[in-house]
């Protein structure tokens, strides 16, 4: 029936899927003889099944492995079976081959072990791959512990499953009492501004599965803290670790310490602002002239953008007539010579002029080659044209300095020229003056001597009266002449001896003697230095009015003195008993025609004007001291002689 | 004292000439004077040209009075003549000016007068004036000749 037939077919079916199977697929009898092969088995072993059928199963055996025969014999003869059992067979041609071989017993109807089923499946792959893994962790192992970047790896759960030994120097935590710890207990991570905690990138190189690493540069204030609470500024960088499917199957983390590169970087920073915001165009070139760099500085003194510049030759700011400038410059740079305060013109871009002071240096790479130059520009514009301004307004004041010591000169000239000729007048007019005065006095004279009988008393009187009129004239042109040849007579000065000066002027002139005055001389008298003509008008001039401007009846009575005063000069004073000047007219008797008590004492009113003056010619200076009715100290300060 | 001495007085102003013959007669010796109205006739008087040729009426002075402004010739120039020729050279010289002004006095004595004398404004200083000048110049001082 269809069953006894499919009994057959089964069996059929089944050789067939044991012939078409990719493993080797053989059986042995008790002895140990070979007693079925399928194709599998050819493919592994070499062997056809009429080659291998009948032959002994030791000639799969290698010679190390002919141990393990009997073993698996005595446990198939018991019922037992062998699973996956890895060893080594050989092939036809001697090739070893690593199977993994899962034996089991074969039964008879009756369940009498009669044999062994063997199925081996070639392993020799699986087992090197597995051998590749080994060597290549292992070499990673080595890698991670020998470099110097900090590396943490973690499993998917974020536990620590490795931490290498600068990560130990850093976190504090030891490799063997980190394992198996969250990532987040060991690692802490802050922002070294806030200190708020930093664990933003590890998590999201853990959520973003796919970013391959953290960039660095996001996370420029990264602090580690280590266990024992030192401080490392770190870089840190974050990636997945994936299965060769794909599947990630934890992360890895790597930090450095960046100490000395945040300390560089930030040094770069301060000093690229500082070069960035200096008023001064900072300009890098490289040796071949061309524009390496540009700052604000520049593009402000120059109009140029740095994009439009950088690249472009320096040649571009320099005026054509000095092109040449910039040979010289760059063999001096060649030299590593520095070029300092070097005054030149520049064009910015709109074309115009900028007067500018380069100070040019080299730049040198470590090695200490010229590798290019820095120069720094400064507008001197403005200066140059204040300077300008300067230099011109020196030249038109000295210019102005000259023409007014010229204006001077010439106003100076045409004065003295004025001076003389007001003299020559006044003196011209003095003199005439005097001729119809010396008339008129002269011929009343010879009137009153030749006809004085004949005229009537009061008619006498009355020609006395212009007799004396004529004679005070006579004397006021005297006076003038006096003043006017002061102005221009050569004072020379000398030593004085003035107490012998003013006891000759007082024998000269009986108005000065007894009984007329009384005038005593508190002896001695300082010796000074003035012209004696000067000097002898000056005493005659005070001594007149001391003893002219007394009251009625009363003799004069004058005392002279010398004081020394502490800055060396000399100060004579003349004291008189006379009526005194009151304050208001002590201002003015020293002025031309001032005459303090009028027409009741005789007087020209040009003697004090002459005194002041003779004085004024010697160097020295007047001066009085009076009240009504109490006298009258005058004084004359001259310059004194040494001791 | 020689009997025949002469003066010769030169200035322009009438009244001063006339004040001082006055002065002259008055000291008993008008009849020396002589006088001239300006420079140029001193000169013309000394040489004895013109209407000076009578050396009976116009004799030669033992002494020369002149002013100082005078028309024609000054009396510094009279001087400046007189001093660079023979034989007036050695004539006595009174300048006789209203002026004081030191350059003129400076100036006539470096020309060689022999004094210098401002002219007095009263009669009375005139008068004892000309009473030295005839007790001094024409008295006590001998002159040298002139021919």
């Amino acid at each position: 029936m269809s069953d006894n037939l499919s009994i057959d077919q089964s069996r059929m079916l089944l050789a067939a899927i044991v012939d078409s199977s990719d493993d080797a697929i053989l059986s042995k009898n008790l002895e140990g003889i070979i007693t079925s092969w399928n194709r599998g088995a050819e493919r592994l072993f070499g062997y056809t099944s009429v080659e291998a059928i009948g032959q002994p199963i030791e000639i799969l055996i290698p010679v190390s492995r002919l141990c393990e025969a009997p073993q698996i014999l005595e446990k198939v003869k018991h019922g037992e079976s062998v699973d996956h059992l890895e060893t080594i067979r050989r092939a036809k041609d001697g090739r070893l081959i690593h199977v993994s071989l899962t034996i089991s017993p074969i039964r008879d109807l009756d369940g009498t072990i009669i044999g062994a089923s063997k199925v081996a499946r070639d392993i020799t792959a699986q087992l090197e791959m597995t051998d590749r893994m080994r060597r290549s962790e292992a070499r990673f192992r080595v890698t991670l512990t020998s470099i110097a970047d900090a590396v943490i790896a973690t499993d998917e759960a974020g536990r620590i499953t490795f931490m290498n030994p600068p990560a130990e120097h850093m976190t504090g935590w030891s490799h063997d009492s980190a394992r198996g710890m969250p990532l987040s207990q060991c690692l802490t991570i802050v922002d070294e501004l806030t200190w708020e905690p930093f664990q933003k990138p590890v998590e999201t190189a853990h959520l973003n599965g796919h970013s391959l690493l953290i960039d660095k540069h996001a996370q420029p204030h990264a602090l580690l803290v280590s266990q024992d609470g030192t401080q490392w500024p770190v870089e840190i960088s974050v990636a997945p670790i994936r299965e060769t499917n794909g599947d990630p199957i934890g992360e890895v983390v790597v930090f450095r310490d960046a100490t000395e590169r945040r300390a560089a970087e930030r040094s770069a920073q301060r000093l690229a602002a500082i070069v960035h915001g200096s008023d001064d165009a900072i300009i890098g070139k490289n040796l071949f002239g061309k524009i390496t760099n540009w700052n604000e500085g520049a593009e402000r003194i120059f109009g140029y953008t740095e994009k439009e510049i950088v690249g472009k030759s320096i040649l571009t700011l320099i005026p054509q007539e000095l092109q040449e400038e910039e040979a010289a410059i760059l063999g001096r740079l060649r030299n590593g010579e520095r070029i300092e305060h070097f005054e030149t013109v520049r064009i910015a871009k709109d074309g115009h002029r900028v007067e500018v002071s380069l100070t040019v240096s080299p730049i040198k790479d470590r090695d200490g080659f010229v590798i290019g130059a820095s120069k720094i520009a400064r507008d001197i514009t403005d200066r140059k044209r204040v300077e300008n301004e300067l230099r011109e307004a020196q030249a038109q004041l000295t210019s102005h300095a000259v023409n007014l010591e010229v204006r001077i000169a010439e106003r100076t000239s045409q004065l003295h020229k004025s001076i003389q000729e007001l003299e020559a007048f006044s003196y011209s007019l003095s003199h005439d003056l005097r001729a119809p005065l010396r008339a008129i006095q002269s011929y009343l004279e010879i009137v009153m001597e030749d006809y004085g009988g004949k005229i009537e008393p009061e008619g006498s009187e009355m020609l006395g009266k212009v007799i004396g009129a004529a004679k005070r004239m006579d004397r006021m042109v005297l006076d003038l002449l006096a003043f006017t040849r002061l102005s221009n007579q050569n004072m020379v000065m000398q030593r004085l001896d003035v107490e012998q000066l003013i006891r000759g002027i007082i024998l000269d002139r009986s108005e000065f003697q007894q009984p007329n005055a009384q005038i005593s001389i508190i002896s001695p008298l300082q010796r000074l230095v003035g012209n004696e003509a000067s000097l002898t008008q000056c005493i005659v001039n005070v001594l007149d009015n001391a003893v002219k401007f007394v009251s009625p009846g009363v003799q004069p009575h004058v005392r002279i003195l010398s004081e020394r005063l502490p800055d060396g000069a000399v100060r004579l004073w003349f004291e008189d008993n006379g009526i005194g000047i009151d304050r208001e007219a002590q201002r003015q008797v020293f002025q031309m025609f001032q005459r303090a008590h009028g027409s009741s004492y005789p007087g020209t009113g040009i003697g004090l004007a002459i005194v002041r003056k003779a004085a004024e010619r010697m160097g020295g200076e007047v001066g009085m001291e009076s009240q009504p009715g109490k006298g009258t100290r005058f004084w004359l300060k001259l310059r004194g002689v040494l001791t | 004292m020689k009997t025949e001495r002469w003066v010769l007085l030169a200035d322009d102003d009438e009244n001063d000439i006339l004040f001082l013959q006055r002065a002259f007669k008055l000291a008993e010796i008008g009849q020396m004077l002589r006088v001239v109205n300006d420079g140029q006739a001193v000169i013309e008087y000394l040489l004895g040209s013109g209407n000076f040729a009578d050396r009976k009426e116009h004799p030669l002075p033992d002494l020369l009075i002149l002013d100082l402004k005078m028309p024609r010739k000054t009396g510094l120039e009279v001087l400046d003549w007189l001093r660079h020729h023979e034989p007036m050279r050695t004539l006595p010289v009174i300048m006789l000016s209203s002026s004081v002004y030191p350059s003129d006095i400076q100036k006539a004595y470096q020309l060689g007068t022999n004094a210098y004398i401002t002219k007095p404004s009263g009669t009375a200083q005139r008068n004892e004036l000309v009473k030295l000048i005839k007790g001094f110049w024409l008295g006590f001082n001998e002159v040298p000749q002139i021919s």
